[in-house]
């Protein structure tokens, strides 16, 4: 641990014998998720409660004639029929950009479709009504008059002259565009003995969260303020949104997050429904719910990956990688979402594409078009997954081309261990990431040359099995630069305060999120050893705008490393005004003093001195007892966000090892293996948890997931029986490893281990299936590798 | 399924469940393992997990993984289940010898 820690007797306050860093114990809040009492938006009542449902539009494009809402209005149960023209009077639309993605174009967007539809699934109105039931009853009496418009739907021709342009305003259909040009890649593919080419393509995929995205908004008129319950991942960043749209001061607005049934990304952003649902609220003064049905899910929560990545190695018959270059295409939906943008994921795999790779010579491009399909944002790893499986599809076939085996093209190429600090050619600054090691962990932990010698005889009896390794490096811990810097409200920094109650427990208010990560455990796990008291005596508050510190929440794999410090620091703090009291009151030194297992013990011998109950009682309740000069301050408040590096990279590599049967198409996972190094572990368990939860996530998208549009822009597969979701029978078990490189920034040293998962397992899979069908002489670069795709390129559908 | 199919039948709950402790075991399993993240559908696994443990008291991995075929989870990626699930069975069968 470096930073300035605090010493006690040579040891930090995390690694003392009491610590539960690095431990693995159970997370505080699991009993009422698995007696069915947890508190999700979707089971929330509120008395006046009224249930609003959107009527959709059915075109991907169409100009909106009139809207008759008169018979819907007269349905049983109604309360109101409001359109999106109506509720331009109370809200405000919205243009997703930020100023640091230069050049990033959006048109405005209304809560609810003015004039105009861009995607089938926009809402047209909304039925406000006594029941959700009644609510679609008379949606389905509303009449929509339309004058369909041509769809712009395939990326590729988005740009032509002759393709419609979307918003007329904007000129034309390009969102964004970014380049990048490093080092000296002309000079570098010349110099290469090969040059290898490829066509990445992405499909298009979604969150699917097991509880769909769901909204309670209760404007209270007489007090002048709005509460929104909802489930999000940024509850400072919805306030922020809600109170500017609709005309409101941020104190005006409450957010309140309990349990929240999966997020990953899907509900870190601001969606239309969402913002209508406020809006209705304000407009008939009462509470308004809306839970998404799973088709509207399928239809309005944000996609993700649709890309198609022209990629270029240039390779030196001694396995030397000379340069990387892409072309990447990404389809965004009609608008650019908000408040995060769009251009987010391109940005990203510009970023992150030969990152863990010594080559300096890299040329990329990245477009952004808009369509007329459902938005796409950020998803988990956002753009590592296109980065990875370019990147490390590339070194496949340049290891191919130049018959060098995967692994040792790997080892020649990583950037060195000792290496750092240093920066990747698009710029990003590494401050220590452990490539070489976490490679060499996984050859141990996966038997490598076993599997290879294996794999050789099972060819031989006609069974094709395949090895696919993926290094990557991943974002965490985001500073400013990620959004702040564009001028998004969007805080990057984290608040925790910390109190010792009168019996001596202690309470915690942080502004992260818990969405099944285990934010509140590691709070409480750091807060529990920083202190010197047992964990169940900490109780950890989250997800509530009026009753914590501000703050950005839990996205980005930024929980652990920037909430669990400001836990750390605030926890410091208040752990030396208590031995401050403390010394006070037995007449000695806080020198003199320890805390450990909730009482107050010497430093030097452990004995007990006073218990922190009664250290309690005497602050609160006997303060007059306390010498003259001494005012008790039993709560703490820190703020954390790293300042010297705009992100904390971390590193891992991945292996697939499956079978592929070469009649029909079908792969199946044998086993999956992830070494990874997300700094300072404080939770063994849960770090592994995240990582197979995102590995899963990455297999999902690598063999199953795909929203499929038909040429008009209708999705579909928007349901549970038509698109593919990972279940368990057809998933592997995975192992995962660890290395260790903490983050000297913070005196806690945790970086973020919720991407990595996803980042690499497709990349992995992908490879492993080439692998298996080198004897074929074919090469797949699309994904998911479904047995159509499989089968028709071996020639065989 | 639909509300009438269960006319004459007896409906369990996870909350009946966990107030006579039939599932107790099955809990503590899950919370040491960690086999929830966001929770949502851990009713789900908890109830499909007890239906197997009761017509099969010793069931293998592949076996866990495909009576649970029928319930999503997009949080863990399934393997902490499966663990659980067959952690719960080797202590019952413990427990019955």
């Amino acid at each position: 641990m470096t930073g300035a820690p605090l010493k006690l007797e040579g040891l930090s306050a995390l690694d003392r014998p009491n610590s539960y860093i690095g431990k693995t114990v159970p997370r505080p809040n699991l009993d009422r998720l698995m007696q069915g009492r947890g508190q999700y938006v979707s089971d929330l009542e509120l008395p006046r409660m009224v249930h609003a449902v959107f009527l959709r539009s059915p075109h991907a494009h169409a100009r909106i004639i009139g809207i008759d809402t008169e018979a819907a209005k007269r349905m049983p149960g109604v309360v109101a029929v409001v359109t999106g023209e109506e509720l331009t009077s109370v809200i405000t639309p919205w243009v997703g950009v930020l100023s640091h993605l230069k050049g990033l174009k959006s048109a405005p967007q209304h809560a609810i479709a003015v004039d105009r539809v861009c995607w089938q699934g926009e809402a047209v109105a909304a039925v406000v009504a006594t029941s959700r039931a009644l609510a679609e009853d008379a949606a389905e009496a509303i009449a929509v008059e339309y004058e369909e418009l041509d769809a712009v739907t395939d990326m590729r021709t988005a740009l032509d002259p002759k393709t419609p342009v979307i918003h007329a305003v904007l000129g034309d259909n390009l969102a964004f565009e970014r380049t990048h040009d490093a080092g000296a890649v002309d000079q570098a593919f010349a110099d290469a003995d090969e040059v290898v080419e490829a066509d990445f393509i992405f499909g298009r995929h979604t969150g699917v969260t097991l509880e769909p995205r769901a909204v309670v908004a209760d404007w209270n008129a007489a007090e002048a303020r709005l509460t929104i319950y909802q489930g999000t991942q940024a509850p400072h960043m919805v306030q922020n949104i809600a109170a500017l749209h609709l005309g409101l001061e941020e104190r005006q607005v409450r957010v309140v997050c309990k349990d929240v049934g999966g997020s990953f990304g899907i509900k870190v952003h601001i969606y239309a429904d969402e913002m209508a649902t406020y809006a209705l609220s304000k407009l008939l003064r009462r509470p308004v719910k809306f839970a998404a049905d799973r088709v509207e899910s399928f239809n309005t929560d944000i996609h993700a990956r649709d890309h198609r990545c022209k990629g270029k190695i240039g390779i030196r018959r001694d396995g030397t990688i000379t340069a990387f270059e892409i072309d990447d295409l990404t389809g965004i939906g009609p608008y650019s979402m908000y408040p995060r943008t769009s251009a987010i994921e391109a940005n990203q795999v510009v970023n992150l594409v030969g990152g863990p790779y010594l080559t300096r010579n890299y040329r990329a491009r990245a477009r952004v078009v808009f369509q007329n399909k459902n938005v796409m944002c950020q998803y988990r790893a956002v753009g590592h997954p296109i980065a990875c499986s370019v990147t490390e599809g590339l070194i496949d076939l340049a290891a191919m081309r130049i018959g060098m085996d995967p692994v040792e093209i790997r080892r020649r190429n990583l950037i060195a261990d000792d290496a750092y600090p240093c920066a990747s050619p698009a710029g990003l600054r590494f401050e220590k990431l452990s490539h070489h090691a976490s490679l060499d962990k996984l050859l141990a932990m996966m038997d490598y040359d076993r599997l290879r010698a294996e794999q050789a005889e099972l060819r031989k009896r006609g069974i094709h099995r395949g090895i696919g390794i993926a290094s990557f490096i991943e974002v965490t811990n985001p500073s400013a630069a990620f959004y702040g810097v564009g001028g998004a409200k969007i805080s990057s920094q984290d608040g925790v305060a910390v109190r010792l109650d009168a019996q001596g427990a202690v309470i915690c208010q942080t502004s992260i999120t818990e969405q099944g990560q285990g934010s509140e455990s590691l709070t409480a796990q750091i807060v529990g050893s920083v202190l010197g008291v047992p964990m169940a005596q900490v109780r950890v508050i989250l997800g509530d705008t009026d009753n914590t510190p501000y703050g950005g929440g839990t996205w980005a794999s930024r929980g652990a490393g920037i909430g669990g410090e400001a836990a750390l620091q605030a926890t410091e703090i208040l752990r030396r005004n208590i031995l401050d009291v403390a010394a006070a009151i037995l007449q000695s030194t806080p020198a003199g003093l320890d805390i450990a297992d909730g009482v107050v013990v010497n430093a030097g011998d452990g004995t007990p001195r006073i218990e922190l109950k009664e250290l309690a009682r005497i602050v609160y309740f006997r303060p007059d007892t306390l010498p003259p000069g001494i005012q008790p301050e039993l709560m703490a408040t820190r703020h954390y966000v790293p300042r010297q590096y705009p992100f904390a990279f971390t590193n891992g590599v991945q292996a697939s090892w499956l079978e592929v049967d070469t009649e029909t198409g079908f792969v199946k996972l044998l086993k999956h293996w992830v070494v990874e190094d997300c700094g300072t572990i404080i939770n063994p368990q849960l770090v592994d948890e995240q990582i197979r939860g995102g590995v899963v996530q990455g297999l999902g998208a690598a063999l199953f997931e795909k929203c499929i549009y038909g040429e008009r822009g209708q999705l579909t597969n928007a349901s549970m029986a038509d698109y593919l979701v990972p279940m368990p029978g057809e998933m592997p078990d995975i192992d995962v490893g660890h290395v260790v490189s903490p983050t000297a920034e913070s005196e806690l040293g945790a970086k973020g281990a919720g991407e990595a998962g996803t980042a690499g397992a497709a990349a992995a899979v992908a490879n492993a299936v080439n692998d298996a069908l080198q004897p074929f002489g074919t090469i797949i670069t699309e994904i998911p590798l479904t047995p159509q795709v499989i089968l028709t390129a071996l020639g065989r559908f | 399924m639909l509300a009438v199919q269960t006319n004459g039948a007896s409906v369990q709950t996870i909350e009946g469940l966990s107030d006579c402790g039939e599932v107790a075991d099955l809990q503590a399993a899950f919370r040491d393992r960690n086999a929830l993240q966001c929770g949502f559908c851990t009713p789900g696994m908890l109830m499909a997990a007890q239906d197997l443990l009761t017509l099969n008291a010793d069931p293998s991995r592949d076996q866990i993984r495909e009576h649970l075929s029928g319930n999503y989870c997009r949080c863990t990626g399934y393997q902490a289940i499966i663990d659980a699930v067959e952690a719960t069975a080797r202590f019952r069968r413990s427990r019955t010898k």
